[in-house]
Order: C-alpha cells, then sequence, then structure tokens
C-alpha cells in the first residue's frame, strides 16, 4: 500500500505520525516535503546515500546558430534571448521542455544538465529505510524531485509498503506527492485555520479521487468544530492524539513518541486498524 | 517614489504562527495594505473577517486543449511532452492539465504530422482567483490557488502587485504580507525585494533546521532579516541553537512568545491573537518588536499604541 500523509495546514503533524508509523511497521518512508524535509531528523544515525537530481538547459552552439531567433519565440518560459547583440540563456527559468531544440533549424541546441536538488536514502537499522528529497535553496520547483523521489522509492521498496510525507498546503508540491497513492491521512488541529485548511485539502483529495480519513492531532476535548464537520459532511475519523506538553517536547527533541509513550503507541496501533478497516490493506506492526 | 514599507512573515516550517504574528501586528502599524502571499492555504481572513469588495479570476499560464475533431489520433503529442501531462485514453490524447506546463511543444509536433492548423492550442487557464476586500484596519488584497496548480508563484506575485499598487495610491505606511511557508517559488516570490523578512520560528529540532534553509534564502536574496521565536517551552537547547545561529549571521532575535493554549483559543474565537490575550505578547518585548518595525534602523524600544 502507499499511503499519503497529508494535511493543508504546516505544523499539524504530518511527520510526527510518518515516523511513528513508519517506526511501528517498518515501512519504507518517503519525505516529499522537499523544501523543508525533516523526517531523518528523527533517525538521526545510518550510513546516508546520496544522489544528484539534475535539470536540463539548452545550449547554444555559436558557430551552428544564425541568430534566426524562432527558439526565443518559440519558448514560453522566456528562457531564451537572441538578439543582434548576443545571445542568453536564462538556465533557472528553463522548463526543459525541448521546444527550442524542435523548431531549431540549424541543430544549434545541445542540453547541459545542472544540479537543483538530492535524493537522500538511509538505513537507519534492518527494518527501517527511509529516503527523501531536497530542493536545493534558491530552486523555485521541486516537481522534478518529487516525481523522481517517488519512481526511486518504488523501486527500493521491493513489495514493502510505502508511507509518504507530502508537504502542507495545496499546491503543485502536494499534489505531485498524493498523485497515485492509496489512502491519505489528512492530519489537522482543532483550530479555525485546521479546519479551514482541511477543507481546502479535501476539496483537492476529492478532485484526485483519493479515498482518505482524518486524523486529529493535539486534539481537545473542549473543541468539536473537526468532529462537528466531519460528522455533518460523513467524513471519517480514523484517529486521534490529544494536546500534551510531553508529546510536544518529544517531538520538538526528535524523539519518536511511540518509543516513550505508551497512549501514544496505542494512539498509533488503532490507527493502523482503523486503516485496515478503511481499506481492507494492513501495514504489519512489528512486535 | 515608493514610500512604504514591505514586512513579509515567512517561516520556512508551516504551523509556526505566522498568520497569529502577521494578525497581531495589524493593529499597531496604521497606514497598512495587508496582503495574504499563502494562497495554497490562506487563513488571515478567518481573523480578520474581510468584506469583499471585488474578486478576480486569474490566470497564471496557458494550457494545452485538444480539438478532437482536428486530432488525427497519431500520438506524437504524448511522445513529445516530457512533462508526462498527455496520454491515449481509447486512441485520443487526453491532457492532464495539472501536469501541464503550457510549453507548447505538442503543437510544434502536431502541426508538423498534420502539415495544416494543429489540433492542439495553447489557451489561457484560471489558476485562481483574486481578492480584494475591506477590514477594520484598511484594505486586504487576498488569493486562492485552484488545488494543485503550478502557478502559485505568479498568483504571489499578483497578490503583492496589487498590494504595492495601492500602498502607492493610497500613500500607505506599510504592506504587511502573511507569507508561506516553504523555501522555494511561494516563498521566494513573497518575500523578493521586500523591506523587512521576519521570520517566526519555534524552538523544535525540525523548526531550526527548517529555519537555516530559509536564512540562506533570505541571505542570497538579500533580504533583510529578523527573527520571532514563538511556542517557547522555556530556555532550552533550541532556543539556544536559534540565538546562536543569528548572533552568527548578525541577525537579532525579536521576542519570544511562549507556547499559551489561550493563542489557539483566541483563533477560534476569530480574534486576533494580540488582542484576544495581550497578557501573552505584553510581558514578552512585544513593544520593542513594534519599535524595530517602525524604525529598524534604531532598533530600540518602540512605544506602543494600539492604533
Amino acid at each position: 500500500m502507499k499511503l499519503c500523509i497529508a494535511s493543508g495546514k504546516g505544523g499539524t503533524g504530518k511527520t510526527t505520525l510518518a515516523v511513528n508509523l513508519t517506526r511501528l511497521t517498518g515501512s519504507v518512508l518517503v519525505d516529499c516535503d522537499i523544501e523543508e524535509p525533516n523526517s531523518h531528523l528523527y533517525f538521526p544515525t545510518g550510513a546516508d546515500q546520496t544522489v544528484s537530481v539534475t535539470t536540463e538547459y539548452p545550449i547554444i552552439d555559436d558557430d551552428r546558430c544564425d541568430s534566426c531567433g524562432e527558439c526565443a519565440r518559440t519558448c514560453t518560459f522566456g528562457a531564451l534571448l537572441i538578439s543582434k547583440r548576443g545571445r542568453s540563456v536564462f538556465k533557472e527559468l528553463c522548463h526543459a521542455c525541448g521546444a527550442c531544440e524542435m523548431v531549431c533549424t540549424r541543430e544549434a541546441i545541445s542540453w547541459g544538465k545542472r544540479v537543483t536538488g538530492q535524493i537522500r536514502d538511509r538505513a537507519w537499522d534492518k527494518e527501517h529505510h527511509l529516503t527523501w528529497g531536497i530542493l536545493n535553496t534558491g530552486e523555485h520547483s521541486g516537481v522534478q524531485i518529487i516525481k523522481e523521489l517517488k519512481d526511486h522509492a518504488e523501486e527500493i521498496a521491493s513489495g514493502r509498503d510505502l508511507i509518504i510525507d507530502a508537504p502542507p498546503g495545496t499546491g503543485c508540491h502536494a499534489a505531485h506527492a498524493l498523485a497515485g497513492c492509496d489512502y491519505t491521512l489528512l492530519v489537522t488541529e482543532p483550530t479555525l485555520f485546521g479546519l479551514h485548511d482541511m477543507q481546502l485539502a479535501i476539496g483537492m483529495l476529492r478532485g484526485m479521487e483519493i479515498p482518505f480519513g482524518v486524523f486529529i492531532n493535539k486534539d481537545s476535548p473542549d473543541v468539536g468544530i473537526i468532529n462537528d464537520y466531519c460528522k455533518q459532511e460523513g467524513i471519517h475519523i480514523v484517529g486521534r492524539l490529544p494536546f500534551d506538553a510531553d508529546f510536544a517536547r518529544s517531538g520538538a527533541d526528535g524523539q519518536l513518541l511511540t518509543d516513550s509513550s505508551p497512549e501514544a503507541r496505542g494512539a498509533m496501533v488503532a490507527l493502523l486498524d482503523a486503516i485496515h478497516r478503511a481499506t481492507g490493506c494492513r501495514l504489519e506492526v512489528r512486535t | 517614489m515608493k514610500r512604504y514599507r514591505e514586512i513579509v512573515v515567512i517561516s520556512g516550517k508551516g504551523g509556526t504562527g505566522k498568520t497569529s504574528i502577521t494578525a497581531s501586528l495589524l493593529p499597531f502599524l496604521p497606514h497598512t495594505v495587508v496582503a495574504d502571499c499563502d494562497v495554497d492555504a490562506p487563513d488571515l481572513h478567518i481573523l480578520l473577517q474581510p468584506l469583499l469588495s471585488c474578486a478576480h479570476d486569474f490566470s497564471g499560464g496557458k494550457k494545452a486543449v485538444i480539438d478532437v475533431d482536428l486530432c488525427l489520433e497519431c500520438g506524437i503529442c504524448v511522445d513529445v511532452c516530457r512533462f508526462d501531462a498527455l496520454r491515449m485514453v481509447a486512441d485520443i490524447p487526453e491532457i492532464s492539465t495539472a501536469d501541464c506546463e503550457g510549453c507548447g511543444t505538442c503543437i510544434i509536433a502536431c502541426e508538423r504530422i498534420r502539415k495544416a492548423e494543429p489540433a492542439i492550442s495553447l489557451e489561457p487557464a484560471i489558476t485562481g482567483t483574486l481578492y480584494e476586500s475591506q477590514i477594520t484596519y484598511g484594505t486586504m488584497i487576498h488569493a486562492q490557488l485552484v488545488p494543485g496548480e503550478e502557478a502559485s508563484g505568479k498568483l504571489i506575485a499578483a497578490v503583492r502587485n496589487r498590494a504595492q499598487k495601492l500602498a502607492e495610491e493610497t500613500g500607505a505606511s506599510y504592506i504587511l504580507i502573511d507569507g508561506p511557508p516553504g523555501i522555494a517559488c511561494n516563498a521566494i516570490s513573497a518575500s523578493s525585494g521586500a523591506d523587512l523578512a521576519l521570520i517566526v520560528t519555534e524552538p523544535t529540532i525540525s523548526a531550526y533546521h527548517d529555519l537555516l534553509r530559509l536564512l540562506d534564502i533570505t541571505r542570497s536574496f538579500s533580504i533583510p532579516t529578523a527573527i520571532v521565536i514563538n511556542k517557547s517551552r522555556g530556555d532550552d537547547e533550541h532556543e539556544r541553537k536559534i540565538h546562536s545561529s543569528a548572533e552568527k549571521a548578525g541577525i537579532p532575535v525579536l521576542m519570544t512568545v511562549p507556547l499559551d493554549q489561550r493563542i489557539p483559543a483566541s483563533i477560534n474565537r476569530r480574534q486576533i491573537p494580540y488582542l484576544g490575550c495581550p497578557e501573552v505578547f505584553d510581558p514578552v518585548q512585544w513593544s520593542s518588536l513594534l519599535g524595530y518595525l517602525r524604525h529598524p534602523e534604531h532598533n530600540s524600544e518602540g512605544e506602543q499604541d494600539a492604533g
């Protein structure tokens, strides 16, 4: 199973759930929050392997180019500038679509490569493997890294389940993390911000036809706004974890709650049962 | 000539309290245009309850559209697309608009095969909505991205452009931006060229890791930067690390707000956190934060007046 953990609002506890469910089950953890990946901080040791992710940009052969300018007129991203005074390629604006090469009649365009980020693997112990993407600071888009990371994760999983930690929000990075997953755990918190951003995420999940259940983190018995909304909409609440200063401190220190708190471990096991009932797929707890 | 100061509140990690801090500052910064640049999960309107003045569809670019009557069903468009945005469904190419980047490569290929007008064209796509609203404290510019869309950076730029134009027209003193999380196009688009990036962080291993990446961005884009620590649980290892990194970078830490459930309780009453629980903010350098925002060159204790 490919289980995605998403949220709408940031800071609700996606990574907390992802790392603790991984710890319990021995699934492969895939951190797709390539702008700010944090899962690896909870599995601090182990040998890392890193590969670079590259993207292409056009290189113009000055001997072949006759400055006709057709490539620059064709490029919808404004990445090429051809004038009598010279030729410029703005690498960061290039999407590597290949249109310039297609319209060049003089075969003057070849391709160079530049690094936009990394994919890193860590074997924490025999049973726990995590892989994550890192977008280089200053780069604008990490869609390509997310796509390559997910392909890479499927290769190394060899049949094991995947737990995908998605970025916050409803933008393109979140959508690419969610694409193709079997079930999504939508993590929220009982505030009006948590409710509103969850509603936006639900809209996206419904549009993508991905089944989902809601997990209420930092739950408080006094605040019923998430319960009430889910009840009214017929949305399945698959689990909850109460607000607890000790949980907050453990998380802040990069500790795994399932190792330190029987209550949190119990909540995670119950969550796995609820996911099993919802999907028919069981992530087995390792003893 | 530009007379306003543009202050953007960003965080790297999500959920550190950008919107709570942005909203709390608003009553103290007179003549401010406020802009919510977290366009894929905007929340500021929940606290400010804006009265909508106008809404515009926003097109962040063009997307490929197929005229099936002209299509020869050859599949060349699927082959040339580098974004996997096309696939053959029952011999007809189908476009995934979320994946299409509007490069037009498929059109060039189609035109060559047909040796005539191509069966594909690029049409402007609505990728969001831009709003202008009235709030107690003036005007608010905000937006909502169509979920999953790529063009969020352009929508954020549109929000900022509108806020800047309005600030110029009305002689506003400040533009206050509630920024997005992250470090990529959204965060860059919301903060490049701003007069001050106010980073809201929290004392956790994750937020510290994210803060260092964000400082990389504000440094490389030459944005003057200051830090607010939120959700403090007292002086601990994480806070000491933040202070030490800030000091090394020559960046002031202006305020440390405690982790306090009165802040989410205010949010749930739709109340600006400062106005809901001033007793949380007043003892923790709130007035010196305001002083810094108004006169960063002095870095002195400012006067406090609830606008």
